[in-house]
């Protein structure tokens, strides 16, 4: 398969949480686990963010082993982007908690899912790799 | 019995389905499925998925043969996570091509009721020919968005 390499820029309209993105992690005993997340939010050139809202086993894993892969849908083009992200930290007030928050309890009145979209961090993740799937 | 029994009835819907595989480096692979079969005698899924995305997954499968694969309802968020071990794959059959576009029809009819382009799932997803992935399920996880998600579900039988 052919991947194009892209950048963060590149890819803004499908981190504004229009549709929702699927991350896989996997556990030290190689044991894959694959969810949706509710927003991937951007923080800088090299960063990205995603929001924490249950201690679930996707924050398990990654605490123990901090590579993540997303894959993101351009909500324009529905062009696939796949990234790779290293966790580096987690986040539970500042500028990029509260937007993360904003934009969250913004899509928890439109789904009428508040008691989903509850952030209890923002989990600030390193860039690796993003490609054209 | 791993998988409970009322989980046929849940599978039969047009559920959201991923699959993820993972190396033995612990870099993990998501891959979209373009349908899931499965058999309740033998806890077994068979996970359709199209060639093009499945690079990384078969030499992930040929290194670790631990599998993941998440069923979502699009309405409610309901899912369920299920593990197990791969057990083979194979080129899928015309009866189970035109399963997956039935099922891809069904599943962005749902998303177009949101307002999502069905016509750019179709394009984003639809990349014959597909590939069927079959695994045997040993594990089930509540995956429901919900204070406590992620707790494993347990039949009488396993």
């Amino acid at each position: 398969m052919n991947q194009t390499q892209v950048k963060l820029e590149e890819i803004m309209p499908a981190l504004q949480g229009v549709i929702p993105s699927i991350v896989a992690t996997s556990s030290l005993e190689h044991i894959p686990n694959v969810t949706y997340i509710s927003q991937i939010y951007y923080v800088d050139a090299n960063h990205v963010a995603l929001s924490f809202q249950f201690f679930n086993k996707t924050i398990k894993n990654v605490r123990e082993n901090p590579m993540l892969v997303a894959i993101l849908t351009c909500p324009v083009h529905y062009s696939l982007y796949k990234m790779t992200l290293r966790y580096k930290e987690s986040q539970t007030s500042g500028e990029i908690f509260d937007n993360m928050s904003m934009q969250l309890d913004a899509l928890a009145i439109v789904q009428k899912k508040e008691h989903i979209f509850k952030l209890r961090a923002a989990d600030i993740y390193e860039v690796i790799s993003i490609v054209h799937v | 019995m791993v998988v409970p029994a009322w989980h046929v009835d849940f599978l039969k819907q047009p559920l959201s389905f991923w699959i993820a595989t993972t190396n033995l480096e612990n870099i993990p692979e998501p891959v979209k499925c373009t349908g899931v079969s499965f058999d309740p005698e033998s806890d077994t899924f068979t996970c359709f998925v199209p060639a093009k995305f499945t690079g990384k997954t078969f030499k992930d499968l040929a290194e670790n043969p631990i599998m993941a694969l998440v069923g979502v309802e699009l309405h409610t968020y309901e899912g369920y996570q299920y593990k197990g071990h791969y057990l083979s794959r194979r080129e899928c059959t015309q009866e189970e091509v035109d399963y997956q576009h039935r099922y891809m029809k069904e599943f962005t009819d749902i998303l177009g009721s949101f307002g999502y382009s069905a016509p750019g799932y179709l394009k984003a997803y639809i990349h014959p020919p597909f590939i069927a992935i079959s695994f045997k399920a040993t594990q089930v996880f509540d995956q429901s968005p919900k204070v406590g998600t992620g707790g494993e579900i347990k039949t009488e039988q396993s």
